[in-house]
């Protein structure tokens, strides 16, 4: 009994030490994190193909593909009074290309799902476009499922970081049928956005974040400047009017939520 | 018989000399990562059939045997001409019986890099998957997989080929592997194009002037939006695309629905495998059912902007090109033609039959 008593007892004082912060592994505890993409036109949701928003001017816009890279999307977290961050991944490539009903947009396209560890995380930061460390690589640097071993543009010497293609009235016929191609690239381009906010972690409890796009506001300034189609429906470059202005505003264009 | 002797011989002596270019024996049966030029996207191997050269050799030689046909009248290489890219210049391709079948050859290059699907609807999602279909299509090869294996299996010559290429004895899933191999190893990649992206030649000014049309990268030229779907080094973005070359019978209803047929969706109505330039001038004819016979035919869809649809893509609109600017986008087009992959392929083909 005695000896039963001390097994008890060893066991339980074992046991004990193992139960502190870690995982089976001895490792820091982690949560499940997943982090979305929505997209939405104002307050509608974003759809391929069918669904028609009203434009400025009477013009009407009808989408068929919208698509950006993120770059080094990382929570942000302050330790020791110094800001920190906990890479989720260095590059992913958001495309909304499939997204055809509401339920669709509502639930939107995952961007990376991992197990982060556990703490208080204070925003999510990422680089709209390609950061330019990883625009200085080349398809021929990745394997092919990489999401850098497509879009580049060589006469560019850049990534293509979004693009924007999709039909139009420009002249209030009724009919869609003035194409609208943007396609945005070039290290002057890229931006820096940051989320602050708590995110809070807690192990075993899966978290969910969803990065919304509105087309609207990328299109549309806060001071009601408008990209105007008639002016030029297509912009393959890195400096045109069109692509400067749009990535001007593709950081307003966001907003971050937890689900 | 004593032709066969002598086809038999060459292949074994061809898979002989495969053997002893291998840095390593004990690695000969099985595994050799297929790798492509530099200046290509990174392969990775399958890991459900990984790559070994034998595999492939033993796939060029069933590949150019009739006796994979219901009659042992055709082979897979009665549509895919070395000489023309692996195309046969036929709008539709003609199979056993005389049967037509459905769609244009498509080529067979740089196929390694697939990863979206394999046809022009992209119905097979492996080289693997793909390479069964014709066999037991009736307007293609037309047998039927009990056949072509008794067959294999009587011939003099292939069980030894295959225990060695494969270390297994005939199976369909190790035919396929094998056909798939040698389509995985039909690698182009040296044509003028590459040879000026290196430095090597020049373009004269009017493939120049083409080449700024096809990549919009002049702005005193006009925009040829080529280079958007067709982008290099494949000169394919590997996506599906409504081009505009079918007249829409309804919104969305195309007399090929293609890509739309296999996912169900009808915005892929009418979307095609946007298919690879390289070679392009061998190719013909063109699109998806054959009906250019030209590259003058294509650029001048392309200039006039399609036929509209809801879906056609954006990127398809009139262009705005003067008859020289439409002679600079062909003579362009031609500098993507490989001579020297052409000439190997065929005299392999040669050897072989």
């Amino acid at each position: 009994m005695k000896y039963i008593l001390s097994l008890f007892a060893l066991a339980t004082v074992l046991i004990g030490i193992g139960c502190d912060n870690s995982d089976d592994n001895g490792g820091p505890a982690t949560a499940e994190l997943t982090l979305m993409a929505t997209g939405t036109y104002g307050d509608d949701p974003l759809v391929m193909f069918e669904r028609t928003y009203d434009y400025e001017e009477n013009m009407k816009l009808q989408m068929q593909l919208l698509q950006g890279y993120l770059s080094d999307i990382a929570l942000v977290y302050v330790e020791d009074g110094t800001e920190r961050e906990e890479l989720l991944t260095d590059i992913a490539l958001v495309s909304f290309g499939d997204i055809y009903t509401d339920a669709d947009a509502e639930a939107g396209v995952e961007v990376v799902k991992m197990e982060v560890p556990v703490r208080n995380y204070t925003g999510l930061k990422f680089g709209l476009g390609v950061s330019p460390e990883l625009n200085a690589t080349i398809p021929p640097d990745y394997e092919l499922t990489h999401p850098l071993s497509q879009n580049y543009w060589e006469d560019a010497s850049s990534y293509i970081f979004f693009k924007i293609e999709g039909n139009a009235d420009l002249n209030e016929d009724g009919e869609l049928q003035e194409k609208l191609t943007y396609h945005i690239g070039g290290n002057n381009n890229f931006s820096t956005v940051q989320f602050n906010g708590a995110i809070d972690l807690e192990q075993g409890t899966p978290q969910a974040l969803a990065l919304n796009f509105d087309l609207r506001k990328i299109l549309i300034k806060g001071d009601g400047t408008f990209w105007d189609f008639r002016e030029a429906q297509f912009a393959h470059s890195t400096t045109s009017p069109a692509a400067v202005f749009m990535s001007e505003n593709f950081p307003t264009a966001l907003s971050l939520e937890t689900r | 018989m004593l032709r066969w002797s002598w086809h038999i011989f060459g292949a074994a002596f061809f898979l002989l000399c495969l053997s002893r270019c291998t840095a390593d024996p004990e690695s000969l049966a099985k595994s050799i990562p297929l790798h492509g030029p530099s200046h290509f996207v990174r392969l990775t191997d399958a890991p459900q059939n990984p790559y070994h050269p034998e595999k492939a050799a033993l796939g060029q030689i069933l590949f150019f045997d009739p006796i994979l046909s219901k009659d042992s009248t055709l082979s897979c290489g009665s549509c895919h001409f070395p000489d023309r890219a692996f195309t046969d210049g036929r709008a539709i391709s003609i199979g056993v019986d005389g049967q037509k079948g459905t769609r244009n050859a498509p080529s067979l290059v740089n196929l390694a890099w697939i990863t979206e699907g394999v046809f022009w609807d992209g119905r097979s999602p492996t080289l693997e998957e793909q390479a069964a279909h014709p066999i037991v299509n009736p307007n293609e090869l037309g047998s039927d997989w009990p056949t072509v294996l008794d067959r294999l299996k009587a011939h003099p010559e292939y069980p030894a080929l295959f225990a060695r290429a494969f270390d297994s004895a005939i199976e369909k899933e190790v035919v396929v592997n094998a056909l798939a191999h040698f389509q995985r190893s039909i690698i182009s990649s040296e044509s003028k194009y590459d040879s000026v992206m290196r430095g090597e030649v020049d373009y004269t000014a009017l493939e120049l002037r083409g080449k700024h049309i096809f990549f919009d990268s002049s702005e005193d030229l006009p925009d040829g939006e080529c280079g958007h779907c067709h982008t290099p080094p494949l000169f394919t973005d590997q996506t599906y695309m409504n081009n505009g070359v079918q007249q829409q019978e309804a919104p969305f209803t195309y007399p090929d629905p293609g890509r739309g047929t296999v996912t169900g969706v009808k915005y892929d109505n009418g979307r095609f495998r946007v298919p690879s330039l390289r070679n392009i001038e061998l190719t013909a004819p063109y699109m998806h059912d054959g009906r250019f016979t030209t590259l003058e035919e294509v650029v001048d869809h392309y200039n006039n902007g399609g036929h509209p649809g809801p879906n056609v893509d954006p990127k398809i609109r009139k262009l705005h090109l003067s008859d020289e600017d439409k002679a600079a986008l062909i003579a362009f087009l031609g500098t993507l033609t490989d001579t020297s992959f052409v000439d190997k392929l065929s005299l392999q083909k040669a050897l072989l039959q």
